[in-house]
């Protein structure tokens, strides 16, 4: 193993070459012409090289690499005496050696060498070179370093997405906080302060249970965020009212997520999206489909109506016809004579259920006359109390001699009739409720007229107050509302007092409400005084005038056909009947000069009466008709002249009633001629 | 501390930056970086009076590569770094450009063999210059308080000693570490060398 005996001071080396063998690490001497002449086994078992290979031999023809290296500079400074360290890190090695372990990275034996000078006395006599494998702690250290890289790294991320979160903390529209196991606030950001602290009021310290504005949510809060706490995993998410100390209730869309390490390990990051605009946007947009929805309803309510209101009009017609024909042909003391009197009266009752129903669907037709107001009100008064619940009593202050409003009876007559139902029904099962209904003239400023859209001047107050229950803002801002009704809870609807709102307005008048100060409330309706005079009131006892005119009278439903043929035939008139406008317009056909008047019902099939009316004058020149209508939006006053009706009826026609249009017709179509000079 | 007279205090500056040169040329070559090592101040003073001197460093601990060297002038060599710049330097250095972790068994050797190259270039510069033979151990490193750091230095030595502290900036691309290069001194010893310094002259 060695070939340096000769060397001073290698003999007192090799006093421990024993122990070299076993060491570790790799021992060379080398001479002062850097020959080898000490070669260990760690050496042998490294080079593959016996000492017999290379004892003697230069080192630098062992390792030829050194040379080309530069490394024999380090053995020249260890024979000049100066010791060498050749570190790992900054060499890799020392003599290229395979590593013995290579491990994932290992290409070679990462060495650590020393250089020392072998001295003897002041002379340096040869170099003893140590190698030290530290192969396997080198990338035991690369590793540790690429783990201190990578941890650096990820510290400079979390830095980064800490800047981005505070950056989304401080900017972001939602509300944000950072709260404790208890609710308490311990960080909150600037949206946060702004919409649930307030200027002044600091949301830190404050607790978010506090905020929430009612029991229920709170306790819903505080649920999710003691699961928050427990669980330390997921979210929970929720919606709840907030109620800051200052400003409005806002409606918050709450997340709840754990944040250990903030704030204690119970943190919790809550953030809340404000949902108050958007309900709010979506409660209108319900509310605006709903109206949709109901107007559709209303109108294809209305078409029904009509529809309903015709047929049954017809039936009505007949009921009351054959009861008048049947009263006039019966002796004043016949005992059946009060049965059919019940009858008339109930049939009566019911058309005027019939034009109520058209007068909300807007199809009925007005028929406007000046009316003595007080004895209008008295009357429709009279008729309503026997329809009051027990209990209720009916005061009147109308006052004798108002004067004239422009108006049609029947739906003035309603007008009152459902106010009086109405306040009746505002006192529910009230001891001693008083519906009280007045009269009384008033001026209406210019000022009232502008914001009600009337013109200003005298007008009747129509008032019908009740002692129930005072009305709350919202029930008297939606009073007329059809689809309102404060006593039914939006359950219900509000037909009646919608119809009668409808009726004042259309007779140039307004509604109001008002809350009265003890109890309850009154509706009042304005209605324009009529200056003009007074038509002279028809009499009862008149008798019906006949005559003996040629009429046809054309409808579709034979019995009414025939009720107007009996109740016309019965005052002498001679009257011929059709059952439907082409049968009709073959009968005029075959005798042109046959008929004085036409009786044209309005709806039949195939023709409408209008129509007809216009084939027959084709056909025959100028006569007179008359139009029978229960319903139809096309005649109104306007258009009744460009039909050239000369007159209409509505159903259900009343026996005096065609008696007396037919006979006036007549008449003026002979005054004219008389007029024109034709007989 | 006023026993080095200016002109003296120069000459050694000279000696030291030929010396610091020849190491700075070895770190540049064996690192592959430019490395630059400069002297800005040359302080003597007694042993005790040492540690007002190192009152810049900025730990307590420090991380010290010491040699012995015997001959005319005998004495301990020792470079002193504090340990964030000695894992500053370390990283400087090598190429991993991470500053580690704490100074382990490469950084030792890493720091070393740093310590060596300089205290080599230092000692073979004066003994050749001064044309005085010197030779030198070993160097060892260790990391300990600068007061035990002192304390060994004075034990077992009954003579008064000093110490000609210089301190040292290696200046790389990415950074400077700075500390400070000991030659701690028997009286004779230094006698013998500041002789030799006025003999150069």
């Amino acid at each position: 193993m060695n070939a340096g005996g000769g060397i001073v001071g290698v003999d007192r080396l090799l006093a421990g070459t024993q122990l070299c063998e076993y060491l570790g690490i790799g021992l060379m001497v080398l001479d002062r012409r850097l020959r080898i002449v000490l070669w260990n086994r760690w050496m042998t078992e490294h080079t593959g090289l016996q000492p017999d290979d290379v004892l003697g031999r230069p080192l630098a023809q062992v390792f030829p690499e050194l040379r080309q290296r530069g490394r024999l500079n380090h053995f020249a400074a260890a024979l000049a005496g100066e010791a060498q360290v050749l570190s790992a890190r900054l060499h890799k090695y020392l003599v290229r050696l395979p590593a013995a372990y290579a491990g994932e990275h290992g290409e070679h034996m990462w060495q650590t060498a020393r250089l020392l000078p072998l001295r003897e006395g002041d002379d340096v006599t040869g170099v003893v070179v140590l190698i030290e494998d530290v192969t396997e702690r080198h990338h035991r250290e690369r590793e540790l370093l690429e783990l201190v890289q990578r941890v650096e790294t990820s510290k400079e991320e979390i830095a980064r997405s800490e800047r981005r979160f505070r950056g989304v903390f401080e900017t972001t529209s939602d509300l944000m906080a950072v709260l404790d196991g208890g609710g308490t606030i311990h960080i909150a950001n600037p949206t946060a302060q702004k919409r649930l602290g307030g200027p002044g009021a600091d949301l830190v310290g404050s607790n978010l249970l506090g905020l929430v504005g009612d029991p229920q949510g709170r306790e819903l809060v505080r649920e999710a965020l003691a699961q928050v706490v427990a669980t330390k995993e997921g979210s929970r998410s929720l919606e709840a009212w907030f109620n800051p100390p200052a400003g409005e209730e806002i409606l918050l869309e709450v997340s709840l997520q754990p944040l250990p390490g903030q704030v204690g390990e119970n943190a919790v990051l809550f953030q809340g999206h404000d949902l108050t605009e958007k309900r709010k946007m979506e409660a209108a947009l319900r509310a605006a489909e709903e109206q949709f929805w109901l107007s559709q309803k209303a109108d294809a309510v209305a078409l029904l109506a009509g529809g309903v209101a015709h047929d049954f009009n017809n039936m009505l017609s007949i009921i009351l016809g054959f009861t008048e024909l049947t009263l006039q042909s019966l002796p004043e003391d016949d005992p059946n004579r009060p049965n059919l009197d019940e009858i008339k009266q109930a049939a009566t009752r019911a058309g005027e259920i019939t034009s109520q129903l058209l007068a909300f669907t807007g199809r009925r037709p007005g028929e406007r006359q000046p009316l003595e107001i007080a004895p209008l009100v008295r009357t429709a008064a009279e008729l309503v109390s026997r329809s009051l619940p027990e209990g209720v009593k009916l005061e009147e202050d109308v006052g004798d001699d108002v004067g004239l409003v422009l108006a049609d009876r029947a739906q003035l007559e309603q007008v009152v009739v459902n106010l009086c139902l109405n306040a009746a029904a505002a006192l529910g099962s009230k001891q001693e409720g008083i519906v009280r209904i007045s009269v009384e003239r008033c001026q209406v400023g210019d000022e009232e007229a502008g914001r009600q859209g009337v013109a200003p001047g005298p007008y009747f107050r129509l008032c019908v107050a009740n002692n129930g229950e005072s009305l709350d803002d919202e029930a008297i801002k939606r009073f007329f509302d059809p689809y309102y009704d404060p006593r039914l809870k939006g359950r219900g609807r509000n037909l009646g007092l919608a119809a009668s709102h409808g009726i004042v307005k259309s007779h140039g008048g307004f509604s109001t409400v008002s809350s009265l100060d003890g109890a309850g409330y009154a509706v009042c309706a304005y209605l324009p005084v009529y200056e003009g005079a007074a038509l002279p009131q028809e009499r009862e006892a008149e008798r019906s005038r006949g005559g003996t005119e040629r009429i046809l009278v054309v409808d579709d439903e034979p019995v009414l056909a025939r009720l107007h043929k009996e109740v016309l035939a019965s005052l002498g008139y001679r009257v011929s009947v059709a059952l439907g406008p082409q049968e009709a317009l073959r009968m005029v056909e075959s005798e042109p000069d046959g008929f004085d008047l036409m009786v044209l019902d309005m709806s039949m099939p195939g023709m409408t009466g209008d129509v007809l009316a216009m084939n027959i004058r084709r056909l025959v020149g100028d006569v007179p008709v008359i139009l029978c209508t229960g319903y139809s939006e096309r005649i109104t006053a306007g258009k009744l002249e460009d039909m050239q009706v000369n007159a209409y009826l509505t159903k259900p026609i009343r026996a005096k009633e065609l008696a007396r249009t037919v006979r006036m017709v007549l008449d003026q179509v002979s005054t004219k001629a008389g007029e024109a000079g034709i007989v | 501390m006023t026993i080095l007279s200016d002109k003296d205090r120069d000459a050694i500056v000279e000696l030291l930056n030929i010396a610091f040169g020849r190491a700075a040329a070895s770190l540049s070559e064996l690192t592959g970086k430019r490395v630059i090592l400069e002297v800005p101040q040359v302080t003597l003073c007694s042993i005790d009076q040492v540690g007002e001197v190192f009152s810049g460093l900025t730990a307590d601990e420090v991380v010290t590569v010491q040699q012995i060297f015997t001959g005319p002038v005998a004495g301990d060599a020792l470079l002193m770094l504090d340990v964030p710049g000695a894992r500053h330097l370390c990283s400087l250095l090598t190429d991993s450009g991470v500053l580690p972790p704490h100074i382990g068994e490469s950084e030792r050797e890493v720091l070393t063999e740093v310590g060596n190259i300089l205290l080599n270039a230092c000692l073979g510069t004066f003994g050749n210059m001064l044309d005085i033979s010197i030779s030198f151990s070993v160097p060892w490193l260790r990391m300990e308080a600068v007061r035990g750091l002192l304390e060994s230095l004075v034990i077992d030595n009954q003579e008064l000693r000093y110490a000609l502290v210089v301190s040292t900036d290696f200046s790389l691309k990415d950074g400077a570490v700075g500390g400070f290069l000991v030659l701690v001194l028997g009286v004779a010893s230094l006698e013998r060398l500041l002789a030799a310094v006025e003999a150069m002259k």
